[in-house]
């Protein structure tokens, strides 16, 4: 049986600047959803979210805009091609969804909150404006999880 | 990638599949090859430097966040420094403890590699994501396989990525019988899984490659070395720890800002799973080593191609290992031993899954290091790599760009280079001219 709450991911290496993004995000969001915080493989996800409806993912990308730019994209709905979000993994997270696609065990919403980032220097601190995109990503994920409850049909 | 009549250029800007970030650089004209350079990007030093003046029971904690797949290398080699230092003795059931909780990191990690990293190279597909479009249930094995090993590293590490329960001279709450025994029916899987994918693998087609390798592993006559052992190779080298820089000498190349190791006045070698098997398949687990003969697997095996096999034998050994010691484990009486501080130098090794990982910590009467030197197993396979490029380059380059070019990255996976231990996006770059 599927779980309705969100699983939220973060994703990201705390001692790798801007990487740790995903992580700081998913870390205030413990009201809001079950969250996994996951800092290796992300195939691991695939197990973790087999059982959900949906999953929102959130991670450090590099898509040429502003760092610090908060990014919601709708995985399913978008041609997933590597390349669309870069992270410092062996096999990113959307190679994950692919995977979890493949095998049929992906759930039915995967949604990417990615926050532009910018350095991933060992050991450096996040840089200032992806510090200060915490909060507005914060927002974002909650409108999206309060859009989704509104849309939903009341229980019964 | 670029050709005309006597110079062909390739760029390739991220080679997928290896754990880091890098770059493989390749000029070659006519027929010669007038550059390789195999580069790897970032500071490899970071760690060395953060731990000086860090007290010595924070080394292992600290050490475990070097890398994401491997942390329990990284702690082991670490203990077994400090441990060696402070001159503390572990007992037998710590010593089975640990070897279990590398094996899950060995099942982990290989499981990871053979499915989604290595095989697709042999059967001609881009990556895992092909695979388990054609093949799901392989990759839903695989994957249940990684999980295994991951488990195996909850139940005893405390958690599964960077384990938290391990600590120098033992761990810092001991593992109930029971717990372990939970883990049995899983390992029992593996087992079968394990035996499932030495069969898989070994009808891969495997491309004709036998350098003359010195291979350099941990060796101990009474099991196959992974937490400890005497520094070997099929040359002579058999040394003890603490002799590695006697033997061994790291240094800087310009074009990587890792340090790079070699045999000193011989140059380079090969560490990591070809090694442990070539130098130790007498202390396989019978099943694993059975499983290889069944294949026509016996040392010497020089094709590094090949790892792909040895690390799906390595998996029949781990999980065949796990439930054996699982058998005669009792608890932990003392789940840690511990010593006077003293100053003091220690030397540890122990076998990661990509090789040989070696650790050297100074410490002062206080306990604080004051000096630290980590030599992972990538830092030492660079040149290797390099040689292996080389020479198989060599011999492909009638073929064309885009073949010499998956051929290359298929070599450099053969190592299953943790770029991000040694110092993390690997860039490749051939040009012919």
């Amino acid at each position: 049986m599927r779980d309705d709450r969100p699983l939220i991911v973060g994703i990201g290496n705390p001692d790798r600047g801007d990487d740790a993004i995903g992580l700081a995000v998913a870390e205030r969001l413990v009201d809001d959803g079950t969250v996994l915080l996951s800092s290796g493989d992300p195939t691991n996800l695939i197990a973790a979210w087999e059982h959900r409806n949906w999953v929102i993912i959130i991670d450090a990308v590099r898509t040429h805009q502003l760092p610090g730019t908060v990014t919601i994209l709708e995985l399913l709905d978008e041609p997933i091609l590597g390349g669309v979000a870069h992270s410092s993994h062996s096999l990113g997270p959307l190679e994950a969804v692919q995977i979890g696609a493949a095998l049929g065990t992906l759930p039915e919403r995967v949604t990417l909150v990615g926050i532009e980032a910018s350095s991933f220097v060992v050991a450096g601190d996040m840089s200032e404006p992806v510090r200060a995109s915490i909060d507005p990503a914060i927002r974002a994920v909650r409108s999206l999880i309060g859009q989704a409850s509104a849309s939903s049909p009341p229980a019964h | 990638m670029h050709k005309n009549d006597t110079r062909r250029s390739f760029n390739v800007t991220e080679l997928t599949r290896v754990e880091g970030e890098g770059a493989l650089d390749v000029i070659v004209e006519g027929d010669e090859i007038i550059e390789l350079k195999f580069r790897i990007f970032e500071s490899p030093r970071f760690f060395e430097a953060l731990l000086r003046g860090r007290r010595f029971d924070e080394v292992t904690d600290i050490t475990a966040r070097i890398c994401g797949i491997c942390p329990v290398a990284y702690q082991t080699s670490s203990a077994n420094a400090i441990e060696d230092a402070l001159g503390i003795q572990v007992g037998e059931p710590i010593r089975d403890l640990r070897r279990m909780l590398y094996f899950g990191e060995w099942i982990e990690s290989h499981g990871l590699h053979v499915y989604l990293l290595h095989a697709p190279d042999f059967l001609g597909y881009h990556g895992g994501v092909e695979l388990a479009q054609d093949s799901p249930d392989l990759v839903k094995r695989g994957l249940r396989l990684k999980r295994v090993g991951n488990r195996l590293m909850e139940v005893i590490g405390g958690r599964e990525i960077h384990p938290i329960n391990p600590r120098v001279g033992g761990f810092w709450k001991a593992i109930a019988k029971r717990d372990l025994d939970e883990m049995v029916p899983d390992l029992e899987w593996a087992l079968e899984a394990a035996l499932a994918t030495v069969d898989w693998v070994s009808g891969f087609s495997y491309p004709d490659l036998e350098p003359d390798y010195e291979f350099v592993a941990l060796h101990d006559p009474d099991e196959y070395a992974i937490i400890g052992g005497r520094i070997r190779s099929n040359r002579g080298i058999d040394i003890p720890v603490h002799e590695w820089g006697d033997v061994f000498e790291e240094d800087h190349i310009e074009w990587s800002n890792a340090l790079v190791a070699r045999i000193k006045g011989r140059g380079s070698y090969h560490v990591g799973p070809l090694a442990r098997f070539n130098l130790n398949f007498e202390q396989l687990h019978p099943l694993a080593r059975a499983s290889a003969e069944r294949h026509g697997l016996t040392p010497p095996v020089l094709n590094p191609f090949k790892t792909i096999m040895v690390r799906s034998v390595e998996m029949v050994h781990a999980a065949a290992t796990c439930l054996d010691l699982i058998g005669r484990y009792e608890s932990l009486g003392a789940p840690y031993a511990e010593a006077p501080l003293r100053e003091s130098v220690g030397y540890g090794a122990s076998e990661a899954p990509r090789g040989l990982l070696y650790h050297r910590y100074a410490l002062d009467e206080e306990g604080l290091v004051t000096d630290a030197q980590i030599v992972p197993p990538t830092s030492q396979n660079q040149l290797q790599i390099e040689a292996d490029l080389r020479q198989l380059l060599s011999g492909i380059l009638d073929l064309d760009d885009d073949t010499i070019q998956h051929q290359l990255e298929q070599s450099i996976r053969n190592y299953d280079p943790c770029i991000s231990c040694a110092t993390h996006f690997l860039t490749l770059n051939l040009e012919r001219r």
